[in-house]
């Protein structure tokens, strides 16, 4: 009983830590040179975040790659916010806005587990302007990795033909994959002849990126079996 | 309490079995125990196997009572400790640790000092945890630790005693040095230990999510990308005034690119540098992803094998790269990097953790395989490490190496292509090269089409830059770059509706650069001031000139041109000749010509020709050529 009585007062006075920063406008804030040597750093390119986005670790890139695959994520920053908590320095990893969802602000961290007098504080924080604050672990994105891996591929290739017009293949694809209840990526794009099939493989990744289309990713690397239906 | 061999084989029949206890070799027990060894092992086969005890001793000339001891030793054992089995067997071997029974010697009763440190540990209160108070700041590198040496821990043993009202008439006082030695040869070991645990620790909390079994193998999935500097010294023959001078360059640096999960290597870029820079980077990007054609070897003896080539060169098979890693040199994060690989090639640039090379260990071994086929087996070597018994020997390195910069290019060619033939055993017994080839064709490998892989030009770059026009000085409308301003005809269209314009430039000639109105209406050609037109030459040397401009090191009318000259004055520093070599490769546009520097040298192609019409007639520094 003591103890929870303890556990109820920290809580309290947590709360009442001052958090000074803007969250009225996610903005990717950048790191300096010498926080990009010193962590795990990525960089690539995006299309929900359609800007050079910037992850601190292996999970944080994932984790935006699954959030790529997520239909129903309409588009999110990395490192959106600078918040002073007290006196220590505090970015958020990722800021998602969700279809009919109240907006989260994800943290990454191993085990899930985050120091209680950061995340009690930001958890009312965010609260008072209205933002879920989670805490999510890296275990559970590692756990999802060739799902994640097949998005990072599928996104590289999105990305590279951004400036190709696909509306006419799109149509056709999702005609084809009507009539026929579904079909392989093999039927969909000729291994002898990758150039003339191209725009139909920009098409089909499109559709499946907005969700017209499911595939299985989770359990096997994108291949030519892989099989493509209408969602 | 102590568990009798009896005991011992009651509680754990699994030793009855002579066979399933640890094996010694014979040859790793002293020589002149080996046959008591062998003897000892004997008798407790015997008895193992349910031979009487009182036969036993008769066959070997023994007691029962010695039996009896020698499996006692071997199968005897504290309750919570395990026996010492085949090691007990060794005659002589200490297999209980040893503490001191008696008490502490002192002035009135010399008992002998065996084991009384440990004892005295043990007794002291506090003098254990007062020693490891003294290392674990020292080893944990706090600000306030004291600096630990064998004499200042010697002293604060001496302060812990005091500290415990240790009577002075009992050890360590009852010795002449109060147990210095007992006392150094503790602090080596406890450190040992100490510093073991704090590693244990640190790895611990800085262990990263395990990661599962990589399951995807695809070629072109991931990239590693590192710099080498190769552990060689070579030469360029320098033609001055119809003289052939051989000159000796500081050691040059070699980028490759290395496929991960076919292990294939992509490409290579030799860098005339010890320190490379984003342009060499970008070089080895742009040699990566050209079809490859195989050079036109000039070195006697010199070949391709068979069917070598870098992947770049297999039919329909575009290059791109996908998750490239790399260390975290600057170079690495250099905005014209990202560009090309994240903005273009849609890709992932990975810098991973610091001090982390084993993560790219792959294109490490790389560098192994060109060292040892290759920079270490010629006598200019300069080895691995400054001792290196391998290292060039003093005579010969007064003179210029035999191998010149030429045969280099061609050997590392043929080696690293060659790399990519050799079969493998971690790849199923098939060459890196006929693996990409099996992903391309029978896999679904990324394909970039050749629309895309046009745009892919990694020194051609763009920027907008604001149009500058000072009517009220009567001056031409130009545009700030790369330290200098540029103008052109084309500019007097936009100066009257344009702020701002954009131009288009290669990084590796910035002579002239191209410019046109944000709408895309092309502005023609803008010219860099007239000091700046005496050769062609990269972006990195004119940051590199204006800096030295700057200095007063060089002439602001030609700062090309007496860059060259001031190489040549000190062209035997093999460094300034390796900056003269990097150099005229620029000026004279990366043609071949550049190249005649070594190898077979004729006289219209020399540096001579253009070092008398550069150098030695300065009026034409001021115009255009």
């Amino acid at each position: 009983m003591s103890i929870h009585k303890e556990a109820s007062f920290n809580m309290f006075a947590a709360q009442q830590v001052k958090i000074k920063g803007d969250v009225m406008e996610p903005t990717q804030h950048v790191i300096t040179r010498n926080f990009k040597t010193a962590t795990d750093f990525y960089t690539r390119h995006m299309l929900k975040h359609p800007f050079l986005s910037e992850f601190h670790s292996y999970s944080e890139l994932l984790y935006a790659a699954l959030l790529e695959g997520d239909p129903t994520v309409i588009s999110y920053v990395p490192q959106p916010f600078h918040l002073q908590i007290g006196k220590r320095h505090y970015k958020p990893d990722v800021y998602v806005l969700r279809e009919k969802q109240r907006r989260q602000v994800i943290e990454l961290k191993p085990r899930g587990e985050m120091d209680e007098t950061l995340r009690v504080p930001l958890f009312h924080y965010f609260k008072k302007h209205r933002i879920d604050f989670e805490v999510l672990s890296n275990e559970a994105v590692m756990e999802r990795r060739t799902e994640a891996e097949n998005w990072l591929e599928i996104i590289q290739i999105l990305v590279e033909a951004r400036h190709l017009t696909t509306t006419k293949e799109e149509q056709q694809v999702w005609e084809r994959l009507f009539k026929n209840q579904g079909c392989t990526l093999r039927e969909i794009v000729d291994s002898g002849n990758r150039e003339g099939t191209y725009s139909l493989e920009v098409a089909l990744f499109r559709l499946l990126h907005q969700g017209h289309v499911v595939a299985e990713l989770s359990e096997k690397s994108l291949d030519y079996d892989t099989v493509f239906q209408c969602a | 309490m102590r568990i009798s061999w009896r005991q011992q084989l009651l509680l754990n029949p699994h030793l009855c079995d002579f066979d399933q206890w640890p094996l010694i070799a014979l040859d790793q027990v002293p020589k002149k125990d080996q046959k008591d060894f062998l003897r000892n092992k004997k008798i407790v086969a015997k008895v193992l196997a349910g031979h009487q005890l009182t036969q036993v001793a008769k066959e070997h000339n023994l007691s029962e009572g010695r039996i009896t001891q020698i499996l006692d030793r071997a199968l005897g054992s504290e309750e919570d400790a395990p026996p010492a089995l085949t090691a007990g067997l060794i005659p002589g071997r200490i297999i209980v640790k040893k503490q001191r029974k008696q008490p502490l010697p002192t002035l009135t009763e010399e008992l002998g000092a065996g084991c009384a440190f440990s004892a005295l540990l043990r007794d002291v209160p506090g003098l254990l945890k007062g020693l490891d108070d003294v290392l674990v700041p020292y080893i944990a590198e706090k600000n306030y630790a004291q600096n630990i040496s064998p004499q200042s821990f010697h002293s604060e043993f001496k302060r812990l005693l005091k500290e415990a009202h240790w009577p002075t008439d009992t050890y360590p006082y009852t010795t002449e040095n109060t147990a210095y030695e007992s006392v150094r040869r503790y602090l080596h070991e406890r450190m040992k230990i100490l510093v073991k645990e704090k590693d244990q620790t640190k790895r611990n909390q800085t262990s990263r999510v395990p990661r599962p079994l990589k399951k995807t193998f695809r070629a072109k999935r991931a990239v590693q990308i590192d710099e080498h500097k190769l552990d060689l010294g070579s030469r360029i023959n320098l033609v001055l005034n119809d003289e052939l001078i051989p000159l000796r360059i500081g050691m040059i640096s070699v980028l490759v690119a290395m496929d991960v999960d076919t292990t294939a290597t992509l490409g290579f870029w030799l860098a005339q540098t010890n320190a490379p820079n984003q342009q060499d980077l970008l070089a080895l990007i742009e040699n990566c992803i050209t079809p490859w054609t195989p050079m036109t070897l000039q070195t006697p003896g010199f070949s391709y094998e068979p069917g070598a080539c870098f992947p770049s060169a297999l039919p329909d098979t575009p290059i791109s790269f996908g998750m490239t890693r790399m260390d975290n040199a600057w170079i690495h994060s250099a905005l014209s990097v990202t560009h090309i690989l994240c903005n273009k090639m849609g890709g992932t640039v990975a810098l991973g953790l610091p001090a982390n090379p084993k993560i790219r260990h792959l294109i490490e071994s790389v560098f192994n395989f060109i060292n040892k086929n290759f920079s270490h087996r010629l006598p200019s070597t300069t080895g691995s490490y400054p001792t290196d018994p391998k290292r060039e020997s003093r005579i010969n390195r007064k003179k210029p190496p035999v191998i010149t910069f030429r045969t280099v290019l061609e050997a590392l060619s043929i080696i690293l292509t060659s790399y990519n033939i050799i079969t493998r055993a971690q790849l199923g017994h098939a060459s890196p090269l006929s693996l990409f080839q099996h992903h391309c064709t029978n896999h679904y490998v990324r394909y970039s089409p050749s629309i895309i892989t046009n745009q892919w030009q990694p020194f051609i770059n763009e920027k907008i830059v604001a149009l500058c026009w000072y009517r009220h000085e009567n001056r031409a409308p130009f545009v700030n770059f790369a330290g200098t301003r540029y103008s052109g005809p084309g500019l007097w269209d936009a100066v009257e509706n344009q702020k701002l314009i954009r131009i288009r430039f290669d990084r590796r000639r910035i002579r002239t650069i191209d410019a046109y109105t944000l709408d895309g209406v092309s502005l023609g050609k803008l010219y860099a001031p007239a000091s700046w037109q005496r050769f062609e030459h990269s972006r990195a040397t004119r940051k590199l000139l204006l800096k030295l401009t700057r200095k007063d090191r060089l002439s602001r009318q030609d700062p090309l041109s007496d860059y060259l000259h001031l190489l040549l004055e000190n062209k035997d520093n093999p460094k300034d000749a390796l900056s003269l070599l990097r150099i005229f490769t620029e000026f004279t546009d990366y043609q071949d010509s550049a190249l005649i520097m070594d190898g077979v040298l004729n006289e219209q192609q020399s540096i001579s020709n253009h070092s008398t019409t550069t150098r030695w007639n300065r009026k034409m520094a001021n115009h255009r050529e």
